[in-house]
């Protein structure tokens, strides 16, 4: 009885403890989500913007139009150019083409709103699942432990059948 | 033959219904005879879809624009090659081509397995043909190849420009070769529960057939990547476009399993995961056919499109329904008693292995239904393209990449650290010292250290465990280095198939990384004679000549590349118009070495001779090619069947 209820008070514990590991996973996953969203300051706004705007020329859909080699693409380069050089800001830029044409010319969601969820999804399941395997893997090793000690606490157990399961252990390792 | 064809298809659509009752009344009166008609159902079958792709081949290379598929694919100069690829150029065709590999892996597998396996076989006879039913149904009630026309045009619409590529030829086949290849897999996985034999007999009939499809649809996705280079001229080769992202989920889930699996054949573990991994596997391969056929997403690769996309999206929800309720009546015998020895371990290694190559599979496809998706939920299309891809999976693949290094490096069921230590020692220094060599040189931003790193780092433990295992065989047996290599890998092919495997994987990750983050790119307009410099190039513009060839009217730019001062080679990019289609076809001229491809795509000229180029200078890019074809030997060499090991005894790392 004693056992069982350490062995509860035990569960809960490490149950605590995979909640509070998957929320600051979650924490971490959403962080890197936004951070990926952003853009590259690092680049130059011409550079940076001609892969975030997709080609409209309608057979090349969500390809940016700075490595899509129709004469269509050159247009929005050009227009792009002027744009900037008019002194509009890389969000003024964005949203006069957005007017112009529609959503699609924008081809990486914002780091905002639904746009964000894009982003998260995948990195939260990275995060959270990485805490989940880990939580099984120590489970799946715990519960070997405890059978490895009623094993050693079994009368019967001699010294053949350990010599056997080595062996047993090392021809598994020839085959793979 | 546009009747025989025809009449082919209904017979094969009987037989297909006759061998799915006859299977399953096997099974339930347990009569053997029954089942042997059910083989035989599948050999007919297959004959008879054998005829009806005899028959549209024939009248393509007649030239019989009667037939609809024929006018609208082929046309009377279109080369033979391209007369036999337009097969698969059409919706019609792509079905009919499915529909035969399908019939001819059925037939294969039912062959293989006539003496094995009694239980399963009815309900792989059963699922096969349920499979080659529905295609057979979509090709008689909805995209019919042999269809004719009220009238017989004097010469076809020719077959898409953009598919008149050798690499767009055989990168079709090989692609169905590897989705359908996954139907024989998924079809024992549905024996294993409807008949409730799910020890290990089912993985391991499918392990070869497992193999194989992942073999021809890495094959698939590289050619397809190539055909994007050479063909589109964007100086890339993968663009994340929709169809592209189908062909790549199924092979990431695949891997996942062909790790996985492993851990079940050895501690039967795992066991409702890898049949998870199995279904969906299959389930993606119908999904990317569903998203090439529906038009759902856009797409560059739209030659398909139809609107057979809610017969596709049923039939998957049909698949999904029954796998998925077999999988929970089947649960309480799936159950294993899940225990590790350590955490560290190599079974651990393959979990998170598994867990990377899922959530790049996630992320490939919440990206390409992210727009349907958003659209669904708030009414606003959100696009989605390359930057969100790259972003988003390029750490991905890096935390992939290290575990491919890592995992041959930890022992099955318990490592210790001084033996973790030895192992890492070798294929440490190899990583760090690249890295350390590629800072000095100033060569490379985060990303493209931790990929060549990392890469060094794989190879540093592939070459390793070669080594090791050569070594130890060598002494243990008094043979020479190259027997012992050979004996090695011949003994455990498995084993060191996926370490060449690994290594192909490794070029392909140097080739995509020096490819697209050392690219460098300049567009020029020239007169004749003016040059334009490119990394340590000089182009210099010859001539520009318009001439007819086979009915396509093509303009051909010749540029002169010069190095060192001196003249090296020509290279003549060219656009193509072909007749009857709208839209003019790039042709690009690359030089390509092991260092780099020069690319030049000829992207406009004036009356006065002045021409436009684009030219990119992209390093490594041979470096992908050359890894699919490791990638296939490492394949190649896991495929063959493995002896049991006759000497005990010498060790085997």
């Amino acid at each position: 009885m004693g056992y069982t209820m350490g062995g509860t008070r035990h569960e809960n514990g490490t149950g605590k403890l995979f909640v509070l590991t998957a929320v600051v996973a979650a924490a971490v996953g959403l962080g890197a989500a936004w951070w990926m969203a952003q853009p590259d300051y690092s680049i130059d706004s011409f550079t940076r913007l001609s892969g975030e705007i997709g080609c409209q020329c309608g057979t090349c859909p969500l390809r940016p139009i700075a490595t899509c080699g129709c004469g269509y693409a050159d247009g929005m380069l050009a227009e792009l150019h002027e744009l900037l050089d008019s002194g509009q800001s890389d969000e003024q830029v964005m949203t006069t083409l957005v007017a112009r044409y529609d959503g699609s010319v924008r081809i990486k969601p914002e780091g905002t709103g639904l746009g964000l969820a894009a982003w998260a999804a995948p990195i939260l399941l990275l995060t959270v699942g990485a805490v989940g395997v880990g939580s099984v893997l120590a489970r799946w090793t715990r519960r070997n432990a405890d059978n490895s000690g009623d094993e050693a606490a079994t009368p019967g157990r001699d010294d053949d059948a350990r010599l056997r399961e080595i062996v047993e252990r090392e021809l598994s390792s020839l085959e793979d | 033959m546009i009747v025989l064809g025809h009449s082919a298809l209904i017979a094969a659509f009987a037989t297909a219904a006759y061998t799915i009752a006859v299977a399953m009344l096997g099974v339930r009166r347990r009569q053997p005879n029954l089942v042997a008609s059910a083989r035989n159902g599948v050999y007919v079958t297959s004959g008879l879809v054998f005829v009806a792709v005899g028959s549209l081949l024939w009248l393509m290379a007649n030239d019989r624009f009667v037939v609809r598929y024929v006018a609208e694919n082929s046309r009377i100069d279109q080369p033979l090659i391209y007369k036999i690829s337009a097969l698969w150029g059409g919706m019609a065709g792509s079905l009919l081509l499915w529909t035969v590999i399908l019939c001819m892996y059925s037939s294969l597998a039912a062959w293989i397995n006539r003496r094995r396996h009694p239980e399963l076989m009815p309900y792989v006879y059963t699922v096969c043909m349920t499979t080659a039913l529905f295609f057979i149904a979509l090709q008689l009630f909805a995209a019919d190849p042999f269809e004719t026309l009220p009238f017989t045009p004097l010469d076809g619409r020719g077959l898409n420009p953009l598919l008149q590529n050798p690499a767009m030829a055989i990168h079709p086949p090989n692609l169905y070769l590897g989705f359908v290849g996954f139907t024989i897999p998924f079809a024992f996985a549905i024996a294993a529960l409807a008949s409730g034999r799910l020890d290990t007999s089912w993985l391991h009939a499918i392990r070869r057939w497992t193999i194989v499809a992942w073999f021809f649809l890495s094959i698939g996705i590289t050619l397809g990547a190539q055909w994007a280079y050479v063909e589109l001229g964007w100086g890339g080769y993968w663009g994340w476009d929709p169809v592209e992202n189908a062909s790549l989920m199924p092979w990431l889930i695949a891997t996942a399993y062909l790790h996985s699996v492993m851990i079940e054949e050895k501690k039967q573990m795992l066991r409702v995961w890898n049949m998870l991994m199995v279904i969906a596997t299959f389930a993606l391969c119908i999904f990317g056919t569903f998203l090439t056929r529906s038009g759902i997403v856009s797409s560059v690769h739209a030659f398909t499109t139809s609107n057979l996309g809610p017969l596709f999206a049923i039939f998957l929800a049909v698949i999904l329904a029954v796998s998925l309720g077999l999988v929970a009546w089947r649960l309480p015998d799936l159950r294993s008693e899940n225990q590790l020895e350590s955490v560290l371990s190599r079974e651990s290694s393959f979990l998170f292995n598994n867990l990377v190559l899922v959530v790049s599979c996630f992320a490939v496809l919440w990206g390409t239904m992210f727009p349907v998706i958003s659209e669904a939920v708030n009414g606003v299309k959100i696009t989605v393209g390359p930057p969100f891809f790259n972003r988003v999976n390029v750490p991905i693949f890096l935390l992939l990449l290290a575990l491919t290094g890592i995992g041959p490096l930890i022992a099955w069921r318990r490592a210790s650290w001084p033996s973790l230590r030895r192992a890492f020692v070798w294929p440490s220094i190899a990583g760090l010292g690249t890295v350390i060599v590629m800072l000095v040189m100033r060569v490379g931003g985060v990303y493209s250290l931790m990929s060549i790193g990392l890469s060094a780092f794989v190879v540093g433990t592939v070459v390793q465990e070669f080594w090791r295992g050569t070594r130890a065989r060598s002494s243990a047996n008094g043979e020479s280095w190259h027997q012992a290599l050979l004996g090695l890998t011949m003994r455990n092919k498995r084993r060191y198939g996926g370490y060449i495997i690994h290594v192909g994987v490794v070029l392909m990750a140097i080739g995509i990384t020096g490819s697209s983050v050392f690219q460098r790119e300049v567009e020029a307009t020239l007169r004749p004679g003016e040059t334009v410099d490119i990394g340590s190039y000089r182009l210099q513009y010859e001539e520009l000549n318009h001439f007819q060839v086979s009915g396509v009217e093509v303009s051909s730019a010749s540029l002169i590349a010069f190095a060192g001062g001196r003249p090296r080679f020509r290279l003549v990019p060219q656009r193509h118009f072909h007749p009857a289609q709208d839209n003019p076809t790039t042709e690009v001229a690359i030089w390509s070495s092991l260092r780099h491809d020069l690319y030049i795509v000829l992207a406009g000229w004036d009356a006065q001779q002045t021409a436009t180029f684009k030219a990119y200078l992209n390093p490594l890019v041979k470096w992908i090619w050359i890894g699919l074809a490791v990638l296939a030997l490492g394949s190649i060499v896991a495929m063959f069947p493995d002896r049991r090991h006759s000497q005990v005894g010498i060790p085997n790392y």
